[in-house]
Formats: C-alpha cells, sequence, structure tokens
C-alpha cells in the first residue's frame, strides 16, 4: 500500500482518540473489514513519518492491563491535514467511480 | 509543522538515538506479546506483523539513522579489507599521499607569494610612476616633477594618494654598535597610501613630518630583528641616527618592503642632501607612488599626468623633453616575475597529482574487478548499484584520508625546507610562509576530490549489470580482452603522455639554465674579490681625499702576496647598481636629438686588465690618463653598435654631463672623445643584453662611494690578508660592527644570479622525475595484473605448446600501442606547453628536437623495463594449474 494512503489511515484511526500501535493496527483492520492487507509492521515508519511531520505526537502510558504502551494523538495540524487529505482520496475515488461506472 | 521543527525533530532522534531505539524495540514487543496475547496464536502474530527485523529497518531509516549505519559498517568493512591487502593500501596511499602533498606545498608557496605576502592594502591599486625615455629606458621621476603630477587636479581625481620617497643610506648606531642602513626619506602621504597596518607601535603621522617634531623613525621587520632580536619593547626606545638621538615609534610587519629602501622610515625633512632633492636632474633612488580611486584603471590615471609631463617638457627641454610617465603595479613588480614560475610549477604538481590519481584509480579498478563475483553476489542478494557504489566510494574515501594525513605531513615537511633553504633573494617573501589551517584545507579538499576521481570510475564500472558473467565460476573468458582492461591500458598511456610532457618540460628548463650559465659575462670572475668601499660619514669628503683614498688601497691591495692586479670602479657590475649620465653626441643626430642616458663607470687604469675584459679598438686608459684627465673616454661595444653603426666610435666627440652624487659640480658637462671601445660587460644578468656604457678615469670623477676590485692568485683565501691591508689604511673601511663591508667572491655572485634558473630547473626535474616514476608503476602494474587475471589464457597457451620466451613478447607486443599512444599525445601536449613557457627561457627554442629526442628514448626505455619485468614472471604460469579451472 502507498504509504500517503497508510498515513491517513492512521490519522482518521486517531481522530477517535488516543490509542497505542496495536490498537491502530486492530482498527485498521477492522475499517477495512480484512480487504486492505497491511503488513502491521509497516505501521511504525508510518508513526515515525507523522511525528516528523507533526501531525501526530506520543507519549508512554499505561495500558488498561498495566502495561506500558507508546500511546499516538493527533494534533491540530494533523486533523487539518486530514481534512485536506480526506477531500484528496474522495476526489481520488470519485474520479475512480466516475471511471468505473463509465466502464 | 514547519522545516525547522522537522529538522530538529531529527537531531534529536540523532542525539538520543539509543533510548529511541530502546522505545521501538519495546514498542514492537509490546505490540507481538498484544496480539498473541488476543490471538493466542504466535505463528499468526509474526505473519500479521511481517518481518520484524526488517519493519524496524525501515522505521529507524525513516528516522534518519540507517544513512549512518550503512556509513559506519562500510567504513569498518573496507578498513578490514583494507589491511588484509597491506601492499595494495600502502603504494595506493603512499601514491597519494606524495600527490597531495606535493601539490598541497607549491600551492600554498604559490597563494602565499603572489596573494598573501604583501600587507599592503589592495595592493593592485598601489602604482609605480616612472618616466619612460624615447630611446626606451626607464628612470625614476625628480622630486620636483612628482610634486608637479601631484599638484594636478585630474591626477587627483585619479589617484586617491599620491607620495614620493627617497632612499639614502644613514648611519644607525644602536649602543655601540654603528651599522648603514638604507633610509627610505618619505612625505607625509606615504604610510596612508600603502595602507599597512604596523607590527608593533605605529607609522608616521603628519605631525612627525614637521620640522621642529621629536625626531622618529619606523624600522622594518627585518632590522627590528637584527638589532633588536626581535625585542617588542623596542618600540620606544631611542637610537642615534646621522648623529640625531631617534626615538622608534613603530615596526613594520614582514613584507612590507619595497625594492629599495627597506629597512627604515624616516620623515622627508631629516634627509640631510634635501637640498638635491630640489633639482629637476636627480633620477635616481627616488619612488613616486600613486594609489588608483576605485572605479579608476590604470590607463585612465596615466592620461592626467601625461599631460602635466608634457608642459613640462616644454618648460624644461633638458630635463623632460622625450620623457613619459608610465604606471606599473606595485604588487607585479614585487612578485610578477615569479608569478609565471609559480603557476608552471603548481602546473606540474597538478600533472604529478593526476598521474597519482590515474595510478590509484587502476589499482581500484584493479580489486574490484578481483571482487567481481563478491559483488555480484551482493547485488543478487538484494543489494542495490546505488549501495554497493557507495561502498566502493567508502573504500577510496578512506584511502584519501589516510593519504591526506601523510600527504599534509608532506607538505609540512617540504614547506618547512623551503623556509629554510630558498635564498630570499630568489623567491620573495618565502621567509614568512607558514603551513596554517587554511593550506590544510586545501590538503583536504585535494583529498577528498581524489577520493571522487579515483573511486568514482572503478566503482561504476564494477557495477555494471553483467552479474550473470561473474557467477559463472567456470568461465573460460579471455580477460584480455574487454572493456576493463581497455580503459586500464588508455589509463596508462595517458600517464605516460603526461609524463612526457614533464619530462620535455623539464628537459628545457634544463637547457635554458645551461645556456643562462654559459653565457660570457665579458670578463673572467675566477678568482676575483671585491669590497665595497663605504667611506664613514665625514671623512673623505673632498674629490681630493676620496680619490687619493682609492688609490692607497689599490696599492695596499697590490702589495699582497698573490695580486695579480687591483683596480677601482664606482659600481661593480653585479649585482648591478650602476649611475647614469646623460650623454650628447656631437655631430649625431641620434634620437631626434633627444640626450639618451648610459651607464656611467669611473674606473682606474688597472680596471680593464684585472678584470680581463677585451678591447675590441682604440686603446684603455693609461697613467697620463689618470693623472690629468679630460677628455678621454672608453665606451661598449653596446653604445659603440648603436650610436655609431658601421662607422668606427674611435675618434667621435661626446658631452657628457657628471653625476658623482654630492659633488658641487653635479650636472656640469664633460666634453670628450672616445679613445676605445671594449667587448660588452654583462649588467647583473646573463639573460639580459648588457645596456649602452661609458668608462671615464676615476681621477676625473671621483665618486663618494666604489669599488675595490681584487684579482688573486689565491682567490677567496686571499680575503684574510686584503681585509688586512685594506684595515692599515683605514681600518673603519672593514670593521663590520661600525659600518665597514666584507670582501666577496665575485664567482660566488654570478652563481647567486643564476640561482632562480638552477632552482626551477630542479623543482620541475623533480616533478618530471616524479611522473616517469608513477607511469612505470602504473604500467607495471596493468601488465603484472594482466597477468594474474588472465592466468587461464596464458596457462592454455603454454598447454598448446607457447614458449615462455613467446609468451613474454605477446605482452610486450600489446603494450606497444600503449606506449606509442602515449608518446603520441604526450609530444602535441608538450609543445602546445612548450608555446607557454617560452618566455620563461633563455635562448631555448621550445620545440627543441634533441630535447624531444632525448625525453622520448627515455620514455620508451623506462616503459620497456616496466612491461619486461612482470612478464619475466610468465614462467611461473604452471598451465596444469591454469587449466583446472577453478
Amino acid at each position: 500500500m502507498v504509504p500517503g494512503t497508510l498515513d491517513m489511515l492512521v490519522l482518521y484511526t486517531l481522530t477517535l482518540g488516543a490509542l497505542h500501535g496495536y490498537a491502530i493496527a486492530q482498527h485498521i483492520e477492522k475499517l477495512s473489514d480484512g480487504v486492505l492487507q497491511v503488513e502491521q509492521g509497516s505501521l511504525y515508519p508510518a508513526f515515525e513519518r507523522l511525528q516528523r511531520k507533526g501531525w501526530v505526537t506520543s507519549k508512554w502510558g499505561e495500558t488498561a492491563t498495566g502495561r506500558r504502551a507508546r500511546y499516538y494523538t493527533i494534533t491540530a495540524s494533523g486533523r487539518k491535514q486530514l481534512g485536506e487529505e480526506i477531500s484528496d482520496f474522495d476526489r481520488v475515488m470519485l474520479a475512480i467511480n466516475r471511471v468505473m461506472k463509465r466502464a | 509543522m514547519s522545516f525547522i521543527d522537522a529538522l530538529r525533530h531529527r537531531v534529536h532522534v540523532l542525539i538520543h538515538r539509543a533510548e529511541y531505539e530502546r522505545e521501538l524495540d519495546d514498542e514492537i514487543r509490546f505490540h507481538l506479546s498484544a496480539d498473541t496475547a488476543w490471538n493466542g496464536d504466535p505463528a499468526g502474530t509474526r505473519r500479521r506483523f511481517g518481518n520484524v527485523t526488517y519493519h524496524r529497518e525501515e522505521t529507524r531509516r525513516t528516522a534518519g539513522l540507517g544513512a549512518g549505519d550503512a556509513l559506519l559498517q562500510d567504513a569498518r568493512y573496507m578498513i578490514r579489507s583494507l589491511r588484509h591487502s597491506p601492499g595494495f593500501t600502502a603504494i595506493a596511499i603512499l601514491t597519494l599521499a606524495i600527490g597531495i602533498g606535493t601539490t598541497t606545498a607549491i600551492v600554498s608557496v604559490a597563494d602565499h607569494v603572489l596573494f598573501r605576502s604583501l600587507p599592503f592594502r589592495e595592493p593592485e591599486r598601489v602604482m609605480t610612476i616612472l618616466e619612460r625615455g624615447d630611446s626606451g629606458g626607464f628612470r625614476a621621476p625628480s622630486a620636483p616633477t612628482a610634486a608637479d603630477w601631484r599638484a594636478d587636479a585630474g591626477a587627483q581625481r585619479a589617484f586617491s594618494r599620491m607620495s614620493f620617497a627617497h632612499v639614502d643610506a644613514a648611519m644607525f648606531r644602536i649602543g655601540d654598535v654603528a651599522q648603514g642602513h638604507n633610509v627610505a626619506y618619505v612625505d607625509t602621504a606615504f604610510f596612508p597610501l600603502l595602507g599597512a597596518a604596523p607590527r608593533l607601535g605605529r607609522s608616521l603621522v603628519a605631525d612627525d613630518q614637521r620640522p621642529d617634531a621629536p625626531p622618529v623613525v619606523v624600522l622594518s621587520f627585518y632590522t627590528w630583528q637584527h638589532a633588536f632580536a626581535g625585542d617588542p619593547s623596542a618600540v620606544g626606545r631611542r637610537i642615534d641616527i646621522d648623529g640625531i638621538p631617534t626615538t622608534i615609534v613603530g615596526v613594520m610587519p614582514l613584507g612590507a618592503a619595497f625594492l629599495i629602501g627597506d629597512e627604515a622610515w624616516l620623515p622627508a625633512f631629516r634627509y640631510r642632501s634635501r637640498s638635491m632633492l630640489g633639482r629637476r636632474d636627480v633620477h635616481s633612488d627616488s619612488r613616486a607612488l600613486g594609489r588608483l580611486r576605485a572605479g579608476v584603471d590604470s590607463a585612465q590615471a596615466v592620461a592626467p599626468i601625461t599631460e602635466v609631463s608634457a608642459r613640462l617638457a616644454a618648460a624644461y627641454p633638458v630635463e623632460q623633453a622625450r620623457w613619459t610617465p608610465v604606471l606599473f603595479s606595485l604588487r607585479d613588480e614585487l612578485v610578477g616575475g615569479f608569478a609565471r614560475m609559480l603557476l608552471t610549477l603548481v602546473g606540474a604538481s597538478f600533472t604529478v597529482l593526476l598521474l597519482a590519481c590515474a595510478n590509484v584509480a587502476n589499482l581500484l579498478l584493479a580489486r574490484a574487478a578481483a571482487r567481481a563475483r563478491e559483488l555480484a553476489v551482493r547485488s543478487a542478494l538484494g543489494a542495490s548499484r546505488a549501495r554497493i557504489i557507495r561502498q566502493l566510494l567508502t573504500e577510496s574515501l578512506v584511502l584519501a584520508v589516510a593519504s591526506g594525513v601523510l600527504g599534509s605531513l608532506l607538505a609540512a615537511f617540504i614547506v618547512d625546507f623551503a623556509r629554510k633553504h630558498l635564498a630570499a633573494g630568489a623567491v620573495p617573501r618565502i621567509g614568512s610562509l607558514v603551513l596554517d589551517q587554511r593550506y590544510l584545507a586545501i590538503a583536504a579538499t585535494a583529498s577528498l576530490l581524489t577520493a571522487l576521481v579515483c573511486g568514482v570510475w572503478p566503482a561504476f564500472h564494477a557495477t555494471r549489470p553483467s552479474t550473470g558473467e561473474a557467477l559463472r565460476a567456470n568461465a573460460f573468458g579471455l580477460a584480455g580482452a574487454g572493456s576493463a582492461p581497455r580503459m586500464r591500458r588508455a589509463l596508462v598511456a595517458l600517464q605516460f603522455a603526461l609524463a612526457l610532457m614533464l619530462l620535455v618540460g623539464a628537459g628545457l628548463f634544463v637547457q635554458s639554465f645551461r645556456r643562462a650559465a654559459a653565457v660570457d659575462v665579458g670578463f673572467d670572475p675566477r678568482g676575483v674579490v671585491t669590497l665595497q668601499i663605504n667611506p664613514p660619514s665625514g671623512s673623505y669628503t673632498t674629490s681630493g681625499d676620496a680619490t687619493a683614498l682609492y688609490a692607497r688601497l689599490m696599492q695596499a691591495a697590490r702589495a699582497v702576496p698573490g695580486t695579480e692586479g687591483a683596480a677601482f670602479i664606482n659600481h661593480f657590475p653585479f649585482p648591478g647598481a650602476l649611475a647614469a649620465t646623460t650623454v650628447h653626441i656631437d655631430n649625431g643626430a641620434v634620437s631626434g636629438g633627444v640626450p639618451p642616458q648610459v651607464a656611467y663607470r669611473t674606473v682606474s687604469e688597472t680596471y680593464l686588465q684585472t678584470m680581463k675584459m677585451s678591447l675590441v679598438g682604440g686603446r684603455w686608459f693609461d697613467k697620463s690618463d689618470m693623472q690629468s684627465p679630460g677628455g678621454a673616454f672608453v665606451v661598449n661595444q653596446s653604445m659603440a653598435n648603436e650610436y655609431w653603426p658601421g662607422q668606427n666610435a674611435i675618434g667621435k666627440h661626446i658631452t657628457l654631463r657628471r653625476a658623482s652624487p654630492q659633488r658641487r659640480d653635479f650636472g656640469q658637462p664633460l666634453p670628450g672623445v672616445v679613445i676605445g671601445v671594449v667587448a660588452d660587460v654583462h649588467q647583473g644578468r646573463q639573460d639580459r643584453r648588457p645596456d649602452r656604457e661609458v668608462y671615464v678615469p676615476y681621477t676625473l670623477e671621483s665618486w663618494p662611494w666604489g669599488s675595490l676590485v681584487v684579482r688573486s692568485r689565491d682567490g677567496v683565501q686571499a680575503i684574510t690578508a686584503l681585509r688586512a691591508a685594506v684595515a692599515d689604511v683605514d681600518p673603519r673601511l672593514v670593521d663590520v660592527a661600525k659600518g665597514g663591508q666584507r670582501f666577496e667572491s665575485v664567482e660566488a655572485m654570478i652563481e647567486s644570479t643564476l640561482y632562480g634558473r638552477r632552482l626551477s630547473m630542479k623543482l620541475v626535474g623533480a616533478f618530471a622525475v616524479c611522473a616517469l616514476l608513477l607511469a612505470a608503476i602504473g604500467m607495471y602494474g596493468v601488465v603484472s595484473y594482466g597477468i594474474v587475471q588472465r592466468t587461464r589464457e596464458l596457462g592454455m597457451r603454454k598447454a598448446l605448446g607457447a614458449t615462455d620466451g613467446m609468451i613474454a613478447a605477446l605482452l610486450i607486443r600489446e603494450t606497444v600501442p600503449v606506449i606509442a599512444a602515449g608518446v603520441l599525445i604526450g609530444s602535441a601536449g608538450a609543445w602546445v606547453t612548450g608555446r607557454l613557457i617560452a618566455d620563461l627561457l633563455f635562448n631555448t627554442g621550445a620545440a627543441d628536437p634533441a630535447i624531444y629526442g632525448v625525453t622520448i628514448v627515455l620514455l620508451l626505455t623506462i616503459a620497456l623495463i616496466a612491461t619486461y619485468a612482470p612478464a619475466r614472471r610468465v614462467t611461473h604460469v604452471d598451465p596444469v594449474i591454469a587449466m583446472r579451472g577453478d
């Protein structure tokens, strides 16, 4: 999967709240209904990218079961980016749909 | 988030990388355990996650930690592999170190001498203003002329400042040691014009120029070193100058020197013969300077002063007619002559560096070819071409760093050696050369560039996509063909071409030096010594006293056993000082009636014989000419040829003007007739045609100083006895502590004029030898490597019946086109560079066939040896082992 799309999916997931890496992976799998096969490991470069661009911040915290995990939160600029990205994505999907419909 | 913040994040990660990696590991571990806990299936976890190592590395790479890793890894690997082949490493590093070291040293010297050693502000804008006569020849303007120029409004628009300085000797008494020094008497504008900041204290200011001001002096760096051993407390001390207690107010930095009067600076009014400067016919030992305003070039600046000179020519026709002002940049004057030579040396050293690079490139290429299989495997395992290239470049980088360090040490050594052993006269300002960080930066840049040059091309070449071939272990490929060996041979041909160019250059310099050394200077210098006679101030001031002194000195010298002759002359032709007089040719329509100038020599009647000069026509002076002088002159061949071409100069009438400085009858006409013509004596240099000269008896025109010339059977061994003899007449003349002089060997003087040429010859020769050696090594390497690579092929030939001799002949034959190409290209290149350096040579044609012939033969011999030596090793090729494949 193109890194850009993965980034967007992560951002979208994080709009629901702060999550740790595994939770984000499960969410994305659920979101796509198993259609989008993402190797869970490829999320980690995405997390790094998102942090570097300032769209996401991270902090170590405790899970419900008391284990240490790193939690990611979307930032304001991340939300803005998501807004832009979604509109891009929509545009692309719209175009693909139009093409499909035509075909 | 902005770019800056992204950068900050990266830097933060880099700084805390250990922590970052630990946290990443923790996070991934958590992820895996959480998934296993959720799904209860460890294998499934791994499958869902993907390759842990891969993703972790991807994350690290995204964070920017990947590249540094790879570089470090490559470097470690490279260092290990270099350690395992010490021979290769040593040769590569040594070769590059020599190239880098010599280049750094030469560039440092050139940079220092040409650009940094003049501690003035913008030295290229400081102009010396001389006058050029219609009959050729230059002279310094008189002080009134310089003042007239300065007063002109047009000149003031062109020059921001103008200054005039006159140089004369003054007696310094420091403690109880008296020494004569050349002093420049300068005006108010002098120091501001130069813009040279003093090293200690201050320079002269306007207030110092007032006659009632306290006497002050500024010393030069050398004078300060010599008299005070560099003691900083010298500033403020009082010394005695010509009897006047003077305070030292400053010391100028090293290099703040002109060609005359470098030793100290005094305000103009201190000059005791100031009245002389008011005359329009005094032209010696002076200098007029001007600093160009911004935006004005020398062509624009010379126009207004030319106008002034035209008006002066009308007002003072005798002194000024047919003399036009010309501007010379001070920088060109002080170092210009060396610019061409230094740049030639820089070119030569770059050539050697190129050769060294070519050798190392060849070595790297051979190495990469040897590792072809290893590289193919890596590439098959997934290493990108870029990664492999980067790795190979890292290897050449490691080599470059090592040779850069070694080269810097070599450069430091060379520079130190140069500073200690190069006489400052031959290379100006070399004494202040110091290897500082700037030059080490040059060395570092050179190293990096060589790394790129040597490494890039072999790296690209070795990673060409032809993996399949290399992996086929049993290939019987004829390794003599293919583009790699072709490239290596092309490199070797280039090396030989460059070596030939340098050899021819060296040959030209050798020839030039030999021709200069062989020039007949016009007299026999063997066994001749000379003593400069500087009568102490206040003694022998009348012409009668001076003449008598010189006569007594000659007599005393003659009494010393071994003396074959003793004579006197006002200015000995070496090292080249002279006085000039205006000559008027009676009944001569020479140069439109403009009085030309000739060199003026006052001599004893013994001079011709003592110097063993040749008389071309007429007669020399005899005793009666000395006793009642008047009316008899001798001219040199140049003067006779110029003024009376095709005629006999004997019997012609000319009128000279008295030119003895500080005598009351200066400028008076001296009519006379030419009684003899002598062969030319070179004045100061072997490589310039001698100027016109006229000789008069020393009793006719008494000079306030001069040279005692003695020819002795014992040569320089006689100096002790001669010195004693002179001391008997007047001990102050030879008492060095009190301003006296030493006897000098004339042969040594003449030798030293060839110093520069000899030095250039040696340096270029050294470069040429280096180049030839490098080219030979290159050829050796290519041939012996070829043998190793073609072991199978050669073994096959042997098995098929070829003898060792036949195989050796085959190898040698293959190198013929290489050498031939090298010789052809090299000859063409040598011809081109010969034209470029033609004006540095003396009496040597740039296309001298003898030189080309000798160097080509030398090159061919070396090339043959370099080919034959490794070719002999074919005897070690065992056909059985070779045929076994591997």
